[in-house]
């Protein structure tokens, strides 16, 4: 039973450090990419805070600069592009990313200043 | 001169209009009035002499045909007045065709206006100049003369207008001013009542000599005298009729009669006149007896050839004249006021006119117009010169023996009295005698002998009524009671007359003259039976239809020669006999036999009893017409207005607030019901809906989330 643990976990570990260390094709990246995304989606639609969510919106933001990132690295790979198109558009959604924030953290501030409050869920009259 | 015949109508037109605006406004005083509307009228007279000479010695021995004013060049003389658009005339050789409606205001001298604007302006001049006498001292001396300057005026027109439409206006102003001059007194309840009878009832004959009008333009597309006559002589145009048939012809004939009957006062209209008598003295002088009224006789000669075309209204003339005359002379006997009796007079001389008309004597008609106008204006006057003396005594059974104290209005008088009874030499006489001739030996007519013997009686009976108001009035024993205030009335109620002297000579010197136009104007119609050549017909032969003898069994009256049997000679004898024994008669009973006169009157007490009262006329009129007709007629439409036209105005307005009210409903229950109904279905589906609308943001981004996912594995499945 030990034997078996530690064999699995020795295995794993092997296998993890294997593929730390393995050359990283493109689907890693999108294993990555996801991953980042899962949790940014999830943080958006499960945390009350509303600074918190605009981090998981930043993580998703960022999940698909790793996405622009991996397919140019890929395609440069793959001999069907030169120029590092992705690159580009990563740089503009940071600098739109950052611009958001800025408005989103200022209409923060202007709402906690109505509603001593950051809680999502407290912010609820646009309705009906 | 004939180019200045527009000055005529004018000056009288202008002095009227000075007078009228600013105779109250200026506070003139009576002698400026006096000369201003003198004087216009006598420069109308000098005008209508010189036009009416101009006329006579140039202008109708060089042309031959009628002075129209439209002909000479210069200011006025003609101008279209009524320009009208297109008409069709109905009936005639052109019925269908259209023609202008165009009117001209022109001036037409010829004959027979030629008599008339003398007549006129002459007596007119002088009964203003004894208006200034008989007016002195009255409030609205100023409103007087206007209102005579502008009844000169009119009058003008009436006779010297070219076309019927012209002639119209006069007729329709002299009726005007005819109304206003008998109400001149309108603080005198009678005298407002007696102005709107006079106007009321003329409105009636108006009505036939419009409808005359219409049927005459509708005819022949003109309503130039000159024109409608020259058509109106072709049978193509208006047929000749026989005695006894009823055309077309008979029915112009018809309205134009029923016109003259209004304002001349013949039977059925002439109620009026009597009544007319409350005006001014002078008012019934020139107005009532010398002009308007013998306008209808002035028109039916103008349209003779229309008349000559229906025997059967000929006849109808000549009956309504001479039982008019007859009928007016009956009234004449009783009545007391000496005004009325000479009112009678008038109405029953006017009937001899129109009797001389029916005939075919349409000269003679016009003879005695003339010879009437002097003495009627002449008694008159001479009443108004009594009046004004016993101050304003009217009634004839308080007068009597005038003639002792105002002589010169007691000769003019007599002057007035011979003529009218037809003593020989004054002027009724030829006048008279001529009608009565034309009416015995008419062939125009059947029946001019039973015709003749009714205008024979009312001779007779003509010197009877006017015999009394000579006798009641001058003669005699005086009756009346004049004294300058009540104190001195019972000082000298013992000699009667004290107070009561001559009238002024601006009052004596009219009469005069109108005594002297009395006595001597027949002379111009002096017969051809007694060694004359009755120059008055002659001249007015050219206005006055011939027919030729050929075309039909009608012989024209005037124009042929007739034998002088000795029947004319008889008849005349006949008629001087009877005047002048009804005279002496009439005297004798009055003057010395008063018991037999009152045993007379015992012996036929109805017939005196209905004669004072008119025979109940005017009751019979006022029960028929004015209360029956006219009332009833009012009642009528009073009923129709109040239940049919009341009646539907408030059944319009009950059905419209039951419509509303309808709409209202079905706009509360129907319309609004569809709209909240939407509105509540909307509301129903979106308590469901907006369930999803709940304000947590978490809530949208998990939808969105899910869609993602949804529409990835959507992707997926497909793509497989």
């Amino acid at each position: 039973m030990v034997g078996w643990a530690v064999q699995e976990t020795t295995s794993f570990v092997s296998r993890f450090v294997e593929g730390l260390t393995a050359p990283k094709g493109v689907v890693d990246f999108l294993v990555l990419s996801f991953m980042l995304f899962a949790v940014g989606v999830l943080g958006v639609l499960s945390r009350r805070n509303v600074l918190i969510i605009f981090m998981s919106i930043e993580l998703i933001l960022n999940a698909a600069n790793l996405n622009f990132i991996a397919f140019t690295r890929h395609w440069q790979a793959m001999g069907r592009i030169s120029e590092n198109m992705g690159h580009i558009f990563v740089i503009f959604i940071i600098v739109v990313a950052a611009a958001e924030a800025v408005i989103g953290l200022g209409i923060l501030i202007a709402l906690y200043r109505n509603r001593q409050t950051v809680a999502i869920d407290e912010i609820n009259l646009l309705k009906w | 001169m004939l180019k200045l015949i527009w000055l005529i109508p004018a000056l009288p037109l202008l002095s009227a209009i000075v007078l009228g605006i600013f105779g109250r406004t200026l506070r003139l005083s009576e002698k400026t009035i006096s000369w201003i509307a003198c004087g216009s009228v006598f420069l109308s007279l000098v005008l209508s002499i010189g036009a009416v000479y101009e006329f006579a010695t140039s202008y109708w021995p060089a042309h031959g045909r009628p002075y129209l004013s439209r002909e000479a060049g210069g200011f006025p003389h003609a101008f279209t007045w009524v320009p009208g658009g297109e008409a069709r005339l109905t009936w005639g050789p052109e019925a269908g065709t259209t023609v202008p409606l165009r009117i001209e205001w022109s001036y037409q001298l010829d004959q027979l206006s030629a008599v008339m604007i003398l007549v006129v302006t002459f007596v007119g001049f002088w009964i203003h100049v004894f208006s200034i006498g008989y007016m002195r001292g009255d409030g609205g001396f100023y409103r007087f003369f206007a209102q005579m300057n502008l009844f000169m005026f009119m009058m003008l027109v009436l006779v010297m207008s070219s076309n019927f439409l012209m002639m119209f206006v006069g007729w329709e102003g002299v009726g005007l001013c005819s109304y206003l001059l008998i109400g001149y007194y309108f603080h005198w309840n009678y005298a407002a009542y007696a102005s709107k009878k006079a106007f009321i009832v003329n409105r009636v004959g108006d009505f036939g000599f419009l409808l005359a009008m219409f049927a005459i333009f509708s005819l022949f597309g003109t309503l130039q005298f000159t024109e409608v006559m020259e058509l109106a002589k072709s049978d193509a145009y208006l047929p000749q009729e026989a005695f006894g048939m009823w055309g077309l012809a008979s029915w112009i004939a018809l309205g134009l009669f029923i016109g003259a009957t209004g304002k001349s006062a013949q039977i059925p209209l002439y109620v009026w006149l009597p009544d007319a008598m409350a005006g001014p003295t002078p008012v019934s002088a020139f107005i009532h007896a010398a002009t308007m009224v013998t306008a209808g006789v002035y028109m039916v000669t103008r349209t003779n050839v229309i008349f000559q075309k229906s025997p059967t209204m000929m006849f109808v003339i000549a009956l309504v004249g001479v039982v008019t005359a007859v009928w007016a002379a009956s009234m004449g006997f009783t009545q007391t006021d000496i005004k009325k009796v000479l009112a009678y007079s008038t109405i029953s001389q006017l009937g001899y006119m129109f009797l001389a008309c029916g005939v075919g004597a349409f000269a003679a008609g016009i003879f005695h117009l003339y010879t009437h106008a002097f003495f009627k204006a002449l008694m008159f006057l001479g009443a108004g010169s009594v009046i004004i003396a016993l101050h304003h005594e009217m009634d004839m059974r308080r007068m009597g023996g005038l003639a002792r104290v105002m002589p010169i209005t007691y000769r003019t008088f007599l002057a007035g009295w011979l003529a009218i009874c037809g003593i020989p030499l004054f002027s009724g006489f030829f006048s008279k005698d001529e009608i009565l001739w034309r009416t015995f030996s008419t062939e125009v007519i059947p029946g001019g002998r039973w015709l003749w013997l009714l205008g024979f009686l009312g001779a007779g009976m003509t010197a009877f009524y006017m015999t009394r108001l000579v006798a009641l009035t001058f003669w005699g024993e005086p009756r009346f009671v004049v004294a300058g205030g009540s104190g001195a009335l019972h000082e000298h109620g013992a000699h009667p007359g004290h107070e009561v002297r001559e009238s002024p000579r601006v009052m004596t010197i009219p009469l005069i003259v109108l005594a002297v136009g009395a006595t001597v104007s027949g002379f111009i119609g002096w017969p051809e039976s007694l060694g004359g050549t009755n120059r008055f017909e002659k001249w007015l032969e050219p206005v006055i239809w011939h027919r030729a003898p050929e075309q039909g069994a009608l012989v024209s009256a005037g124009a042929h020669a007739q034998a002088h049997s000795a029947m004319e000679y008889v008849l005349m004898l006949a008629s001087i006999a009877l005047a002048a024994g009804v005279m002496y008669g009439c005297a004798i009973l009055y003057l010395r036999r008063r018991d037999r006169l009152e045993a007379i009157v015992r012996a036929i007490r109805p017939l005196y009893v209905a004669s004072a009262n008119k025979y109940w006329v005017d009751e019979f009129y006022e029960g028929v017409f004015v209360r029956g007709l006219a009332l009833g007629l009012s009642r009528l439409s009073w009923r129709v207005d109040a239940r049919g036209v009341d009646g539907g105005v408030n059944g319009s307005a009950w059905m419209t607030v039951f419509w509303s009210k309808v709409s209202g409903w079905f706009d509360l229950y129907v319309v609004d019901f569809i709209v909240n109904a939407i509105g509540a279905m909307m509301r129903l589906f979106s308590t469901v809906f907006r369930m999803a609308q709940t304000g947590f943001a978490q809530n949208y981004a998990l939808v969105i989330t899910t869609g993602l996912f949804l529409l990835t594995a959507l992707y997926l499945i497909l793509s497989w």
